[in-house]
């Protein structure tokens, strides 16, 4: 699920904060991760001589702040087992033999109730 | 020894082996207690001297017997000695008086017959009066004259009077017979006394030990040396007597001759009668005693009913704490004995005793009475105690054996049944969890758990597929945060679907579905939740 997540995350992070995004392919709404700031963001924006360094600790912390991004989205999004999409909450729902996206629900004709209303 | 000590050691480890009942082991340990608390009962009362206690009674019963024979004794043989020297006084003054009046020496009445008769004529009456008044059964006064110095064994042969009474007998001690003993007949007949069967018309002196010592030692006045004889057999007769020889000494110190009284054995023996104690006949003696025996054919002895003594014996004596022992050598006897002061002066040194015995048969019948007593007191308290220690431990053990009879019969003790000690209670709960343990483990359930189990196994329908594979994944061990990325379901989803399989359930917590599954589980019907 970890590594579906991070196929689907976009990156929007900036030279100071940390930002993923994740579009639902039902309803295309983007969920955009918690912001978390470089921790070195000032000194690299001074000290331009020791670039490499502070892009090597930039990327280092991206990678941890994507981990985490993946963690939060995983309370948010479901793989669909009938047409295998990435769907938010909001389209996915229980229904009474399986779960599934709002479109494939609507296509058989099964009743369920969304995740998150 | 060695040896022995190893094969009890064995015998100790193999008895340790052996497994033993609550109750006999209960039993031994109340029964060792029991032995050890009497032990030492039995040691303090033989310490606080309650077996020694007749020995202490013996004692002051003898004690007290000894004190009144010798007082009684002792006041006997003095008022006798006193009788005797005054006797011995009155006799010298008589004596003295028709010598001077003849003008003849001692040694000249010798062979002088009527002199001898006129010197006795004077004695008799201070003899007879003596006899009367004194606590004996005969008097006498020898002079140291013969009627004939050439006969032969002229040189022991005194002339003298000896009275004595004839019929003694304890009915008849007041009212005695007088019969003429020793001396010059032609005074018997004056007196109208009957002579003796076995008379004599002298005294043999050499029948008196000391007697003829006294008579040839000079003295000032007769009591600075008298004695009572050992006991001699009475010359010619069957009797036997002890006599007190006191010396009748002239103003000028010639010794005239020996007077005293005479006490015979059967005189003394209806004297002095045994006296009966709860501890058998008590016989008093008045003996001398050399290197530590008692000689008895020596002295006097008293009433020997209820005894074996026949007054002739040589008793060994062993000095005891609280009574001495006399040895016959056939027979023992017991009793005590204190010094007696009969004689004075260097011709009789022998040391004369009172002693009150008893036989030690009578005395040993009596402590053996008293000891079946004890013993038989012992060995009811004992059997009380037995008893006592067979009840407590019966009532002790009884909860416990029929609680474990009733485990043995795989019945469930009773919550309010208890058997009245905490740790076997505690027990039999412990027991009773674990049984009902078990018997989850074999798959019984108790009923309500059964049933409870069998609703939750049904509602288990109730859970849609997407349910029931979460409930899978539980049932497999997984955690919540393991199923998103098992089932491919966002966290959210993974909680509500949680939501809805504990209330089509029936549970509150995931701990209490968990607690189910695992119950299920052990009771092996898992299979059934699939």
């Amino acid at each position: 699920m970890m590594n579906l997540l991070s196929g689907h995350m976009e990156d929007w992070s900036t030279p100071q904060y940390f930002c993923f995004a994740i579009r639902c392919e039902v309803c295309g709404e983007f969920w955009y991760s918690s912001s978390i700031p470089f921790s070195k963001a000032a000194q690299a924006a001074d000290c331009l001589e020791k670039k490499e360094l502070y892009d090597a600790i930039y990327q280092r912390e991206k990678v941890r702040a994507k981990l985490a991004a993946g963690k939060e989205a995983r309370e948010l999004f479901s793989q669909c087992p009938i047409c295998g999409r990435l769907v938010c909450d909001s389209c996915f729902l229980i229904c009474d033999e399986i779960d599934m996206c709002r479109e494939c629900a609507c296509r058989m004709k099964e009743r369920g109730e969304p995740v998150m209303p | 020894m060695l040896d022995k000590l190893k094969e009890l050691r064995m015998l100790n480890a193999f008895a340790k082996r052996q497994s033993m009942g609550m109750q006999r082991k209960l039993m031994f340990y109340w029964v060792s207690m029991i032995l050890v608390i009497f032990m030492a009962v039995i040691l303090l009362l033989f310490i606080a001297g309650v077996f020694s206690r007749d020995d202490e009674q013996l004692h002051e019963v003898m004690e007290l017997h000894l004190k009144n024979g010798q007082d009684h004794l002792g006041n006997h043989l003095e008022n006798l000695t006193a009788e005797g020297l005054n006797l011995s006084k009155e006799l010298s003054r008589e004596i003295e008086g028709i010598l001077m009046r003849e003008g003849v020496s001692l040694e000249e009445v010798n062979d002088n017959p009527e002199l001898l008769l006129r010197l006795q004529e004077v004695m008799y009456p201070l003899i007879s009066t003596t006899l009367q008044t004194g606590n004996c059964n005969g008097a006498y006064a020898i002079l140291n004259a013969t009627i004939n110095t050439k006969l032969d064994g002229a040189e022991h042969s005194r002339s003298g009077i000896h009275l004595r009474y004839s019929n003694l007998s304890t009915s008849s001690l007041i009212n005695q017979t007088v019969v003429y003993f020793r001396g010059i007949p032609d005074i018997a007949r004056q007196k109208d006394l009957e002579l003796h069967n076995r008379w004599n018309l002298e005294f043999d002196i050499d029948q008196i030990p000391g007697c003829q010592e006294l008579m040839n030692t000079p003295l000032e006045r007769p009591a600075e040396c008298y004695f009572w004889s050992r006991r001699i057999n009475l010359k010619d007769t069957w009797e036997s007597a002890m006599l007190l020889c006191v010396p009748i000494v002239g103003s000028d110190g010639t010794v005239y001759g020996v007077c005293g009284v005479e006490i015979s054995a059967l005189y003394f023996q209806f004297s002095y009668p045994t006296v009966e104690t709860q501890f058998g006949s008590a016989v008093t003696v008045l003996a001398p005693v050399q290197d530590n025996r008692l000689l008895l054919s020596d002295g006097l002895t008293g009433s020997v009913n209820g005894t074996y003594l026949d007054g002739l014996e040589t008793l060994l004596i062993h000095q005891g704490r609280y009574y001495n022992e006399y040895d016959t050598g056939a027979e023992q006897y017991i009793g005590l004995h204190q010094n007696l002061l009969i004689s004075k002066g260097e011709v009789e040194d022998d040391i004369w005793v009172v002693a009150i015995m008893i036989p030690q048969n009578s005395y040993t019948a009596y402590t053996v009475d008293k000891q079946k007593t004890w013993i038989m007191i012992a060995l009811m308290l004992f059997l009380v105690l037995l008893s006592l220690a067979f009840f407590l431990t019966r009532k002790f053990v009884r909860p416990i054996t029929d609680s474990l009879k009733r485990f043995q019969q795989e019945e469930t003790l009773e919550p309010g049944v208890f058997s009245g000690i905490s740790e076997v209670d505690e027990l039999a709960e412990f027991l009773n969890a674990r049984a009902r343990s078990q018997r989850l483990e074999q798959g019984e359930l108790p009923p309500n758990i059964a049933e409870l189990f069998d609703q939750f196994i049904e509602r288990k329908c109730l859970l849609t597929e997407a349910e029931r594979n979460i409930l899978r994944y539980y049932i497999d061990g997984y955690e919540i945060a393991d199923i998103p990325e098992l089932a491919f379901i966002s966290m959210s989803t993974v909680r509500k679907h949680n939501r809805k399989i504990y209330e089509k359930l029936g549970v509150s917590s995931r701990d209490e579905l968990m607690l189910y599954i695992d119950l299920i589980r052990r009771c092996g019907r898992l299979q059934e939740l699939f």
